[in-house]
């Protein structure tokens, strides 16, 4: 065993790599505001870590653990893509891939009244926002932004929709453009809606593109920038080839 | 008055049970009045099942075990030919407790089958040599069955104890083989055979009639008595012999089996929401020890013909 | 002083490796090895449950022990409960009220201290899947020769030769909070055979110090798996 593997010591664990049980920091006393997100417990005066990976912090006083899961834990103002699995009187019931499904009501689209209701199908991709999460209710969605607006959220039609890790939907939703996203889109155009709970769902023109994008983006998920630019080149050229021939 | 008082405190301890039992744990008693570290009265009587090859009854306070033993003559395997086996079964019908549903044995029940038969088929316990009749040819099996009737907290204690009980009734009939080979028990030809033997002596002749005696009545006999206390922690303090009630309270439970030398047996504390320290587990070592003097003359007393050391 | 079969010092245990995400349906997964004994934990969870299983306050724990030949019998649901309560033990059920999580392993080769294999590949697994935990379980076997001297990691031969076996699991967890399971007590201990009451203290003394090697080994696997998914950011 390395000297490195020695556990940490007790000053802040903020940027580094730690493991379950682990001792981030104290909480400062001075009365300064702290928000918890995923993956970090409160015990008396300290943050304790739930799970594997790398603690991150936010101006000001933002504290959040990333890491990459299969199984999505709903958190509130996540963006979601989710499946419509039922109608329920007044709302939907909708699959995102947590532990429970959610709840979309009817009335939560813009423009959407009693009696103009929207016209969602069962079996339909929806994109949504998760409004309320609570540790014993279901989670609650909603089509529309806080001022009554869609602002992209709604109906998905057409398209392919797959799965990829919390981790590379995170990446791929970062600002500036993930270097995957960027490569395609200098050469291709399609239409891409990227669900925190690990989904994404591509459109475009002709099949092809659809099926080299999911693809690229499934294999760029461990590779840096310039690895990323180049695997798309590779791509590209494979589909100019066979365009070709 | 008093009455709506009465029905306050039974109305507190459905509704906060935690908080109801903390009450007590902080005087350092238990709702039943017992101090923390004392066990259920607890009593032991063999041969409680006439029709059993060896049986017992075991009570600690209202948890009740009935242990039979039954014998049946089998055909040793190759790699194990000159030794018996003993398979013991936990049952908890659903008339034991209303938490149990019939159908497939609990999770504590198959628990306890298998940490009683570990204990009672390790050589330095019993010598399963003991349960062998004829190498190759024949040996004893002994179904070892432990029914609960009624599950007031802590059954594996109580069926340890009335396994070893009914395993140290049991009287092993003599064996004899046919004239066609098989090896039976059954008395009549076992009194036959007993009787050609006794003529064959006297006339100095070999035994013609050709049933022979292939072993003698005997009784079982344990090399070491195991006896074990299971204890609770609870918000750190350690609990002897925890009753329904409490069971549902604990943060975790620990087990230690002794013998008659102070020997560890066995200690089991399967997870749980605590862990235990080192003093902790001391302090259980040090409960069973005192639990085994407790225990034991009323083991002696009931079987005294029965235990070896 | 007697080398062992292998050659390894009496505290010295066998080479440990491990492997996790390589089930494909699963929310987790790990395959650990000491040795030759190798156990494949996959982790489901935390999903919704059916029912009878349903607990408004926490999430259900289900575990499934499967042995490398045959059909699971009595030995091992009795296995099975042990680390189901061990699992009871870190994960913080409270978090997911409603739900279920299920731990399925199944042993691949046993050349000996099986449980403690099926212990870490289970903490491993449920690190994996993101299961919030109160922090990482390490188990090992400690086995009581007929001489009176311990050995640590024992060999199925070595096992069988033995005087006693003792498994102990412990949290590697720093102390905060009086109640969390920490490095100092022991989570989980199974035995079997006969021993004395110090050789017990002497093998938990023993377990304590290889589990927290056992911790570190699994806290730089975990710091490499993850340095690969950190080159996006």
């Amino acid at each position: 065993m390395t000297e490195k593997a020695k556990r940490p010591s007790l000053t802040s664990l903020v940027g580094q790599m730690v493991v379950p049980g682990d001792n981030i920091m104290n909480l400062p006393t001075d009365g300064q505001e702290v928000r918890l997100g995923g993956g970090l417990r409160q015990i008396g005066d300290h943050l304790i870590s739930t799970r594997a990976g790398i603690v991150r912090h936010h101006q000001p006083g933002k504290y959040w653990m990333e890491g990459s899961q299969k199984r999505y834990v709903p958190a509130v103002e996540d963006s979601v893509i989710g499946i419509v699995s039922n109608r329920h009187g007044e709302s939907f019931e909708v699959d995102i891939g947590a532990a429970a499904k959610a709840t979309l009501p009817m009335l939560n689209f813009e423009g959407a009244s009693r009696r103009n209701r929207p016209n969602i199908k069962v079996g339909q991709l929806v994109y949504a926002r998760v409004e309320t999460v609570h540790r014993e209710v279901d989670p609650e969605l909603s089509c529309v932004d806080n001022y009554g607006k869609s602002n992209g959220f709604g109906a998905l039609n057409g398209g392919y929709m797959f799965n990829v890790t919390t981790g590379l939907a995170r990446a791929l939703l970062t600002v500036p453009t993930a270097p995957v996203l960027a490569a395609l889109g200098k050469a291709l155009s399609y239409e891409i809606a990227v669900g925190i709970n690990g989904r994404v769902w591509v459109n475009s023109t002709n099949v092809t593109t659809t099926i080299l994008v999911s693809n690229a983006i499934l294999n760029s998920e461990f590779l840096t920038s310039d690895q990323a630019e180049f695997m798309v080149q590779k791509l590209l050229e494979c589909l100019k080839q066979t365009a070709d021939a | 008055m008093s009455t709506s008082h009465a029905l306050d405190a039974e109305a507190y301890r459905k509704i906060y049970p935690a908080e109801f039992y903390k009450k007590f744990l902080d005087e350092k008693v238990r709702p039943d009045g017992r101090p923390l570290g004392r066990c259920r009265a607890t009593s032991v009587a063999a041969g409680a099942v006439s029709k059993a090859d060896g049986s017992a009854l075991v009570k600690i306070g209202n948890t009740t075990m009935i242990a039979g033993v039954k014998l049946e003559i089998m055909r040793p395997t190759d790699d194990a030919s000159d030794v018996g086996t003993v398979e013991v079964t936990v049952e908890m019908p659903p008339l034991c407790s209303a938490s149990v549903r019939s159908g497939r044995p609990t999770e504590e029940a198959q628990s306890a089958s298998q940490r009683i038969s570990e204990v009672l088929t390790h050589p330095a316990v019993f010598d399963l040599t003991q349960l062998c009749i004829a190498k190759g040819q024949a040996a004893w099996v002994a179904y070892l069955d432990i029914f609960c009737l009624d599950a007031d907290g802590n059954i594996f204690d109580a069926a340890l104890l009335a396994a070893v009980a009914a395993l140290s009734d049991v009287t092993l009939p003599a064996v004899t083989v046919l004239e066609d080979g098989r090896v039976t028990a059954d008395t009549a030809a076992v009194a036959e055979a007993q009787a050609n033997a006794k003529d064959a002596m006297q006339t100095g002749e070999e035994n013609a009639k050709g049933t022979q005696i292939l072993t003698s009545q005997r009784q079982l006999s344990l090399k070491c008595v195991p006896i074990g206390l299971t204890c609770g922690l609870n918000q750190g303090h350690l609990i002897a012999d925890p009753c329904a009630e409490e069971s549902g309270l604990l943060d975790t439970t620990i087990t230690v089996i002794l013998n008659e030398s102070g020997e560890l047996v066995s200690v089991y504390k399967p997870g749980g929401n605590v862990g235990a320290s080192d003093a902790i587990l001391m302090d259980c070592i040090e409960m069973s020890r005192l639990r085994y003097k407790e225990v034991s003359p009323l083991l002696e007393k009931v079987l005294g013909k029965g235990m070896s050391e | 002083m007697e080398s062992r079969e292998d050659g390894r010092e009496d505290n010295q245990m066998r080479q440990l490796a491990c492997e996790r995400n390589l089930l494909n349906r699963a929310d987790g997964s790990a395959r650990w090895s000491q040795g030759q004994s190798c156990v494949l934990a996959a982790v489901y969870g935390p999903r919704s449950t059916v029912g009878r299983k349903e607990n408004p306050e926490q999430a259900n724990i289900e575990v499934v022990f499967k042995p490398k030949i045959g059909f699971a019998g009595v030995e091992e649901h009795e296995l099975e409960h042990v680390i189901r309560k061990t699992v009871e033990g870190v994960v913080l059920t409270s978090l997911h009220p409603r739900t279920g999580i299920s731990v399925i392993l199944q042993v691949l080769q046993n050349d000996g201290s099986v449980l403690a294999c099926a212990i870490n590949a289970t903490s491993m697994a449920l690190i994996d899947a993101g299961v919030p935990l109160k922090g990482l379980v390490a188990a090992v076997a400690i086995a009581v020769q007929e001489s009176g001297g311990l050995i640590l990691d024992p060999l199925l031969t070595e096992q069988k030769l033995a005087r006693g076996m003792v498994t102990v699991a412990f949290v590697d967890a720093q102390p905060t909070e009086a109640g969390v399971p920490t490095e100092a007590d022991t989570l989980t201990c199974t035995t079997s055979g006969l021993f004395s009451a110090d050789q017990y203290l002497d093998s938990l003394n023993w377990g304590r110090t290889a589990c927290s090697r056992i911790a570190a080994f699994c806290r730089v696997s975990l710091e490499r798996y993850q340095r690969g998914s950190q080159m996006l950011a």
